[in-house]
């Protein structure tokens, strides 16, 4: 008995890094939508950086904790609190028995990851406790958090060290407007002259048809040279396909392996992580980069 | 980009390179040719992924480990390596129950009126084929069968579906396939099989596996809620 589910918030989900090496198969790689935010709340807390983590979404869970824990929350802010105190984002803080942990709603970015001292005892299926809804794999029997339901936790294998606030502070700087570094897809040459420049000059709308599998975008429809007809072709996490609509699909990472529309373009994965934190109405641009300037700036963060 | 005759590589993004074809091969099959290729670059354990198409694959490779140069420079060697040899050996044939009954066959009137056939027409012509897999994919099991024989070539929804009960078997262009989750799917179709496709609980979670022929054996419902 650890940790008691009060309220579940719109889709909590036990996520870590993913399941690597399988889609080939048709398994998506899964894991945090948002993998920056997710192994920063483990680093916060001297955790293994693969550990499983409650990833949540737009609004987020109540959590009453039935024994003494330590957490931190990280990425979209929530509005987050302590019994009736509000708390901060990417600070840990130790929690007594019986204390109640609520987050709310955000107002900018998308989900918010909170990992606890203990580790969260979840399914694993190839090597990864994330949940994929879809095939009900991983997490806690496959599914979303469920109100009145128990997470259990167990004593983490690294001894973790972090108690209470180690005054460690980063501040999100999500706003309402990305701008997100693309490198030219497969077909982006079967694109008229005009639409290859317009899908950089113009500013995208994240749809309401948002979910980790993919978000439909609205904005300057993409036209092409002329009727073509592709096989069904590998696509991964961050391509951006474009069916015949002309209103591109960013593809997430619990999307499907192979795609049949045009991959015009690929999100470059330093910005990866931005996938996760799109939400409705959100503005989006993307900017042209190169494979040189794109592998240097992953590099970078490593 | 560099070329080694038949295949061509190139950029994807900057951790994932793209294997096409320069030029259509002869008389190489190209599921079978990218299933083996995939399979040779998958056993150099150099790549994160390794994903095929009927007609292309991409591999993803780790940036802290090596950088673009080399991977394609490793790449181009393994693809030098490749000694492909075409599967001389019956494959495996898989036997697929399937229930006709209009109730499972959701666009079955869609059908008759397009491709001018009987119920009775659609469930002989479609089981009376062998097909090969073409490609493994799109969600966990997932196989695209094909070919269809011609009559039944039909497109795909232009609405997909958005929940589809687990086990039903569609047709879409050349292709048919079997829908081992529920969810969306835009394929139409004509029957469910009550075999599990993909089961998380098995050792081997997957039935489907490249290189299998699936052949399709009609059942009555009471046989389907016998199974």
């Amino acid at each position: 008995m650890s940790i008691e589910v009060i309220s579940s918030g719109l889709q909590t989900t036990v996520q870590d890094l993913g399941r690597i090496g399988w889609r080939h198969m048709g398994v998506p790689e899964s894991g945090a939508a948002d993998k920056s935010s997710m192994k920063l709340a483990n680093q916060l807390l001297n955790k293994e950086i693969n550990s499983p983590v409650l990833e949540c979404t737009l609004t987020g869970p109540i959590l009453k904790f039935l024994k003494p824990l330590s957490f931190v929350i990280t990425g979209a802010s929530m509005e987050s609190k302590i019994n009736n105190t509000y708390i901060k984002n990417n600070t840990p803080y130790a929690v007594k028995k019986n204390d109640v942990l609520s987050l709310s709603n955000c107002s900018t970015g998308c989900r918010s990851y909170i990992a606890f001292s203990e580790e969260i005892i979840s399914n694993s299926f190839l090597d990864s406790h994330s949940t994929y809804l879809p095939a009900n794999l991983g997490g806690i029997n496959g599914l979303p958090l469920q109100e009145g339901s128990i997470v259990k936790t167990q004593p983490n294998k690294l001894s973790s060290s972090s108690e209470g606030n180690i005054g460690i502070e980063r501040i999100n700087s999500y706003k309402n407007e990305w701008k997100i570094r693309v490198i030219a897809g497969p077909e982006f040459v079967l694109l008229t002259d005009e639409s290859q420049e317009v899908v950089f000059s113009s500013v995208y709308l994240v749809s309401n048809d948002t979910s980790r599998m993919g978000t439909k975008i609205e904005g300057v429809n993409l036209e092409f040279h002329n009727k073509h007809h592709m096989l069904s072709s590998p696509v991964h996490t961050g391509t951006i396909q474009c069916p015949e609509n002309g209103l591109p699909i960013i593809l997430g990472c619990d999307s499907q392996t192979l795609g049949g529309y045009p991959r015009v373009l690929q999100i470059a994965e330093i910005d990866y992580p931005s996938i996760g934190q799109l939400r409705p109405n959100d503005k989006i641009s993307f900017i042209k980069t190169s494979i040189e300037e794109a592998s240097r700036q992953l590099e970078d963060i490593a | 980009m560099i070329t080694l005759g038949l295949f061509r590589i190139s950029d994807f993004s900057e951790n994932i390179l793209l294997i096409s074809l320069q030029q259509k091969p002869g008389e190489v099959e190209l599921t079978d040719l990218f299933f083996s290729l995939s399979e040779h670059l998958r056993s150099t354990k150099k790549w994160i992924e390794v994903v095929s198409g009927e007609d292309s694959l991409i591999v993803k490779y780790n940036l802290f480990k090596t950088n673009n140069g080399k991977a394609k420079e490793d790449l181009e060697q393994q693809v030098k390596d490749f000694n492909y040899q075409e599967q001389k050996k019956a494959a495996n044939v898989l036997t697929v129950p399937i229930c006709y009954s209009e109730e499972f066959a959701l666009d079955i009137q869609d059908l008759k009126t397009s491709n001018s056939l009987s119920s009775q027409d659609i469930a002989e012509l479609h089981s009376s084929h062998t097909y090969k897999v073409k490609m493994i994919g799109f969600t966990p099991g997932f196989a695209y069968l094909g070919d269809l024989p011609k009559e039944l070539t039909v497109p795909r929804l232009t609405k997909p579906r958005v929940n589809l009960v687990p086990g039903s078997v569609g047709i879409a262009g050349n292709r048919t396939g079997i829908y081992t989750l529920g969810g969306p799917g835009g394929w139409r179709i004509i029957g469910r099989t009550p075999l599990k496709l993909f089961n998380q609980k098995k050792k081997n979670p997957f039935i489907i596996l490249p290189r299998m022929e699936v052949k399709f054996k009609p059942i009555s419902r009471d046989e389907f809620d016998s199974f």
